[in-house]
């Protein structure tokens, strides 16, 4: 991998939302803390490993009691805490000023709409299914099912712990290619405001090994939105950027994944998305 | 159609699927063949009741840390301070189950819900003490990565979802060897793993299998 492209690995490492977090409304005054609390979070992570922090504020670091489970809200909506808090941002906040401001629930859990995450082994588990999945679009499962369970430790660890090294040491393996091929199928999600996301496979080259772009993906998995080739009312954010749809996905794939391994794609109406 | 293959391709899959819906609606069966708004996606739609395993009472003359001992399986001790109490609680348990096809693993997965009779949405912990002890025992290491809460890939819901990562080495091992016996995946794959999550297929399914 050039120096440069390895310069931008480091840089999506260490994207950095602003959040205050601050008690719903309807939550009971009297037990918890009603000051907001401000954590800068990594737009890498879940919303849920934080947890941790949320508890030690508003609740003196006690335990729930019994039938209550920490859940995040912001205008309205609850927080799927399963997509990665940049994912989160993109799509939803539509150029509200910084910081974002994020409600704070520990009663009436919706669990018509949320998973329930009771502890970071939920979290943990979910991370590491989304690895496998990636490597099994991109190269049959082979390289993650011959890495050692600490390995797979290290990738959860790195996350956690925001050790960039410590992550990619092991991360690497994943984004390399097998004899020079591209990756049988790049592992990526499509979302959309109130709607489910898009995933389907989707091949990094044509079958004659011509290399596909951001462009060609967004075409053929929304064609009512990308029809012309000027992109002129919706837009494709990953990590925020807006990405040239000429970008070619198996490079999209190596470079500005997710820690899961996933691209995740934030595509939003061009209006919304402009200050 | 190759018998034998322990994967499917999306084609592959609603033909199985498509087999599987009408065999079950001769036999009034309610299995039911649902398009999704995904175009060329269909998913296999199945709801039952069930009544509740932790069926149990007990009353003045035992005490609370006695275990049933009729019962094979390790029921969880229920917490009852009141040795008075009648503890039968008897739950109707709705379920709700979807077979719906895996692009990444290239075979069908079963997601499904349980809802008690209130209405309420059962825990993890809850479905986990209904898989019987026989089963558990096998993928008693692995219980947090088997049975997972997971986003309904279609509806967007929160769904239990049986992990599809063991689906293509379990089908390995029960397809039949031989291309001429007949067999219909998703009933070889259903027989062996609905048990764990309270489905059963009818013996009659069978009749979609066999020797040809």
């Amino acid at each position: 991998m050039a120096a440069d492209d390895r310069e931008i690995l480091r840089e999506v490492w260490q994207g950095k939302l602003p959040i205050c977090f601050s008690l719903a409304d309807d939550e009971e005054k009297s037990s918890s803390i009603r000051e907001p609390c401000f954590l800068l979070v990594s737009r890498l992570t879940y919303i849920t490993l934080i947890a941790e922090k949320i508890l030690k504020h508003f609740k003196k670091g006690e335990e729930l009691p019994e039938g209550e489970e920490l859940w995040f809200e912001f205008n309205n909506q609850p927080l799927k805490w399963h997509y990665p808090v940049g994912v989160l941002f993109d799509l939803l906040t539509h150029n509200t000023p910084l910081p974002w401001n994020v409600k704070i629930h520990f009663k009436n859990f919706p669990e018509d709409e949320l998973l329930h995450c009771e502890s970071k082994e939920v979290v943990e588990a979910h991370f590491m299914s989304s690895i496998k999945e990636a490597d099994i679009l991109k190269h049959r499962g082979q390289v993650i099912n011959n890495m050692q369970k600490r390995d797979h430790k290290q990738l959860w660890q790195g996350l956690q712990n925001d050790k960039f090294d410590q992550f990619w040491t092991i991360n690497r393996r994943l984004m390399e290619r097998t004899n020079e091929e591209p990756f049988r199928s790049i592992p990526l999600r499509i979302y959309q405001r109130d709607k489910m996301y898009i995933q389907r496979l989707a091949k990094p080259v044509t079958s004659t090994g011509e290399p596909l772009n951001l462009g060609h993906v967004l075409k053929r998995l929304l064609p009512d939105l990308f029809n012309n080739s000027e992109n002129l009312n919706n837009r494709a954010l990953i990590h925020g950027v807006e990405v040239p749809t000429e970008t070619p996905v198996q490079w999209l794939s190596e470079h500005l994944s997710h820690p899961d391994n996933f691209l995740h794609i934030v595509v939003l109406p061009r209006e919304a998305a402009e200050p | 159609m190759s018998n034998s293959k322990a994967i499917l391709d999306k084609l592959e899959f609603k033909l199985v699927a498509k087999e599987f819906a009408v065999f079950s609606e001769k036999r009034h069966i309610c299995w039911q063949l649902v398009q999704s708004e995904v175009p060329g996606l269909p998913f296999l739609a199945f709801k039952q009741r069930l009544h509740s395993r932790e069926e149990k009472s007990t009353n003045q003359e035992h005490s609370r840390e006695e275990e049933d001992e009729e019962d094979d399986d390790a029921e969880r001790e229920l917490e009852d301070d009141q040795a008075t109490l009648v503890t039968e609680r008897c739950d109707t348990i709705s379920m709700e189950y979807h077979v719906v096809y895996s692009e990444s693993y290239q075979v069908p997965v079963l997601y499904f819900n349980a809802f008690h009779s209130d209405g309420k949405l059962l825990s993890l912990n809850e479905i986990w003490d209904r898989v019987p002890s026989l089963h558990r025992q096998r993928i008693e290491h692995d219980k947090w990565t088997v049975i997972t809460q997971q986003e309904h890939p279609i509806f967007g819901r929160p769904f239990f979802q049986l992990h599809p990562c063991h689906t293509e080495d379990l089908m390995k091992q029960v397809l039949p060897n031989s291309s001429k016996s007949k067999s219909n995946y998703i009933v070889t794959w259903l027989s062996s793993v609905g048990p764990l999550v309270g489905l059963h297929l009818p013996l009659v399914f069978s009749e979609l299998c066999g020797d040809g």
